[in-house]
């Protein structure tokens, strides 16, 4: 094992090693670590405030990780790659957190750069992960585990990446180029999360058909999706496609969302001016012609004026929606590029949509899920089956 | 487009709001619509976000820009070739800076209307002003900075000019002396940003008294409290440290930006900020809706002086309020407001970022 010193670099946990062995997908003992960080941060009472560490917590629990196991048949015959840099985006807590144990249950050692940010959430998780370290029984992992902190630095970048076998880079096209310009060992292999797009479906014609309460409820799943982040996550949906014409449901909509935003979204002048700048911006740099229209600044709608759109270019976040309405829902096609990640749905049979991508050979969406799931996170993400990339199968 | 030369011989303060009204909406009508006939940034905001400019029945409703858009479009509303300078805000090191694009006629404007404006605090017979700065500043070619803008500007009708800092900002007080002595009762000004009054010439001066004696001094300071509020000086305490270091009572400071260099907002003797007939402003609450008097919102400024590049109307991220119209004590007409400060900032959240 090569322990190497970095300079310039804090190493929070454990210590920065390359060629260290590394472990079967799934093994018994990275379940029960994982497991009992579930366990630890559930116990804690102070830890409800953070909505995204109790849903880390509540994904890495046993039960869910055993079932995520069943779909890689070729268990036994798979196991890590070597060892994995993971360089996650700096303002969003949580994600440093999934691409580690992605890293840690396919068997992998991990480098895992921490977010600049100092989160509450990420220092807590740490202080978990260091105490159940110290237990005899994962002795064994804490060669396996390292997390690091440095300013942003290329050189540092640079001298990591040449020596992994393998890299998850997270945080957008801007980091992603930048880390793709580094040279790595031959065999690395790089899982790239850029920029993407996201965007909801819903018939109209199941929409008229339910109920005032799960009306709300859905209203309320939407909500969750888009506000999440200032919609500025990848997965929050920022167009709505509407197949169907009834415009008294789509105002219903609207109308219950907009209730929702005013009781809900934490707004401030700060976000009224971000908001303006961004509308401005996309209104200077958009191919597509729109004009806004809003009763109240928290909850903005894009009325489209050309045939043609640009959607990938009209992300304003801050809640702003763009509405397309689809005369049939093949007519989908001429929006979806390569950057659209996640399509949320209502009102459809998954499998419908599922044979439509693959039938119909979209290059975009990677993920198909109901509304109010858009930021459940799995192994497969981005159309990557992320295990299945950063471990090796043996073949007979 | 509207008479420069006759505005600029009239007391920039002496039309009151109903007189304004009329004449500024008109005015202002005109520049907007010679800005979206010129600057193809601005069309496609005012077509996308806000309506038609014909259709501007009231002020509030002509489509203004966000500052920022400054620091990253490159924003004019004439030919490159008519061009002759270049601004750029002062920025935090590090963060972008805004850009602004000057022709010879919107320069000369701006600086007769920030002279008409300090005609109203400083005698005709300008003989001698103090600036508290490096003497080095002006030396900049085409690109200049804010600090140096604002500079040029209230120096500009001076006979005589000293710098009182020297390349490393150590301040050579004695010059200031010497002139005191020589000339205990002429009027003379002292000029700066409001952190660089207080960082090099306050801090640095010991107890003074004595040594420079009551005088006929005027001290205009201006470029914002941010550095200041983070030590705790507020307005109260700043006057009254100058007044005991320096035997300076008369002390202005001005509120304005880069993107609107000229229409500067004075602050009166009862620590109120006022329009004059070149500049008007609106409070928005979060909603973008104008508020009521005496409510904090985000500022809004309108100038009619910049004609190269669209600046006239501005959405600042500085909250303020109203305070009132016409009826101020110090006499001067038209809205007057106060600053709370900058809006507080909210970090970007999202997946995509800069490693």
């Amino acid at each position: 094992m090569l322990i190497e010193k970095v300079q310039n670099v804090e190493t929070i946990v454990g210590k920065i090693s390359f060629n260290y062995k590394s472990s079967p997908i799934f093994e018994k003992l990275t379940i029960d670590f994982f497991n009992n960080i579930s366990m630890k941060i559930k116990n804690d009472k102070h830890n409800f405030f953070y909505k995204d560490l109790i849903t880390f917590g509540f994904w890495c629990r046993k039960s869910n990780l055993i079932q995520i196991s069943k779909s890689y048949k070729n268990k036994d015959k798979m196991l890590g790659k070597g060892t994995v840099l993971h360089i996650p985006p700096s303002n969003v807590p949580m994600t440093f957190a999934y691409s580690f144990a992605f890293g840690l249950l396919s068997g992998n050692n991990n480098i895992v750069r921490l977010p600049s940010k100092n989160f509450n959430q990420v220092k807590i998780l740490i202080e978990i992960i260091k105490s159940i370290l110290k237990k005899r029984e994962f002795h064994h992992l804490q060669n396996k585990i390292c997390f690091i902190r440095y300013k942003k630095s290329n050189d540092i970048s640079e001298n990591l990446s040449s020596k992994v076998d393998a890299r998850l880079i997270w945080g957008g096209d801007e980091t992603v180029k930048n880390f793709k310009k580094y040279i790595t060992q031959p065999h690395c292999i790089d899982l790239a999360f850029p920029d993407r797009y996201s965007a909801s479906l819903i018939s109209i014609s199941e929409l008229s058909n339910i109920n005032l309460e799960k009306f709300k409820n859905l209203v309320y799943k939407f909500y969750n999706d888009s506000y999440i982040m200032d919609q500025n996550g990848c997965s929050s949906p920022h167009v709505v496609f509407w197949e169907g014409k009834n415009n008294l449901v789509k105002n219903k909509f609207w109308r219950m969302l907009e209730e929702v935003v005013q009781a809900k979204y934490d707004y401030n002048m700060s976000i009224t001016n971000q908001k303006l700048y961004s509308l401005s911006y996309n209104a200077i740099a958009s191919k597509t012609n729109f004009k806004t229209e809003f009763t109240n600044f928290r909850l903005v709608k894009l009325k489209i004026k050309n045939k043609l759109v640009d959607i990938e270019n009209l992300k304003c976040g801050y809640g702003t929606f763009s509405e397309i309405t689809l005369n049939k829902l093949i007519d989908i096609e001429k929006y979806v590029s390569r950057r659209f990640q996640t399509l949320t749905y209502f009102g459809y049979n998954k499998k419908t949509l599922n044979k439509m991508v693959v039938e119909n050979g979209f290059l975009g969406i990677d993920r198909i899920v109901p509304i109010g799931r858009a930021f459940d996170i799995g192994p497969v993400w981005d159309g990557h089956d992320i295990i299945h990339v950063l471990s090796k199968t043996i073949s007979n | 487009m509207l008479d420069y030369k006759q505005i600029f011989f009239t007391n920039p303060f002496s039309l009151n709001i109903q007189e304004k009204q009329k004449w500024f909406l008109k005015n202002f009508k005109k520049l907007t619509q010679h800005h979206y006939k010129n600057c193809h940034e601005y069309k496609k905001i005012s077509d996308r976000l806000f309506a038609n400019p014909n259709k501007y029945k009231k002020l509030s409703n002509i489509p203004f820009l966000q500052a920022n858009l400054f620091k990253v479009f490159d924003l004019r509303s004439t030919d490159k070739k008519n061009l002759s300078k270049k601004l750029t805000s002062s920025g935090t090191t590090g963060s972008l800076k805004s850009k602004i694009n000057l022709d010879m006629k919107t320069s000369l404007i701006q600086s007769k209307a920030l002279s008409s404006i300090t005609s109203t605090i400083f005698k005709k017979d300008r003989s001698k002003i103090f600036i508290i700065d490096r003497d080095d500043i002006l030396k900049g070619a085409s690109s200049l900075s804010a600090r140096a803008v604002a500079i040029k500007g209230f120096s500009q009708s001076f006979k005589e000019k000293t710098f009182l800092l020297d390349k490393n900002y150590n301040l050579k007080i004695d010059e200031l002396k010497k002139f005191i002595k020589k000339n205990p009762d002429k009027e003379f000004v002292i000029f700066g940003f409001t952190s660089f009054i207080w960082q090099y010439l306050i801090m640095k001066l010991k107890n003074n008294k004595g040594l420079i004696e009551k005088n006929k001094g005027i001290l205009v300071h201006g470029g914002g409290w941010k550095k200041m509020q983070d030590q705790k000086v507020n307005r109260d305490f700043f006057n009254e440290k100058i007044y005991k270091k320096l035997g300076v009572k008369n002390i202005y400071n001005y509120y304005g930006m880069v993107e609107q260099t000229g229409s500067i907002f004075l602050e009166c003797s009862y620590g109120y900020f006022h329009t004059s007939i070149y500049s008007e402003i609106f409070i928005r609450d979060a909603n973008l809706k104008v508020c009521k008097n005496k409510t904090y919102g985000l500022i809004q400024i309108l100038s009619l002086l910049p004609l190269s590049y669209p600046g006239h109307n501005i959405l600042t991220e500085d909250i303020g309020a109203i305070e009132g119209s016409d009826d101020c004590k110090c006499g001067r007409k038209g809205k007057y407001f106060s600053i709370k400060g900058r809006v507080e900032g909210t970090e970007m959240r999202g997946c995509s970022d800069v490693n």
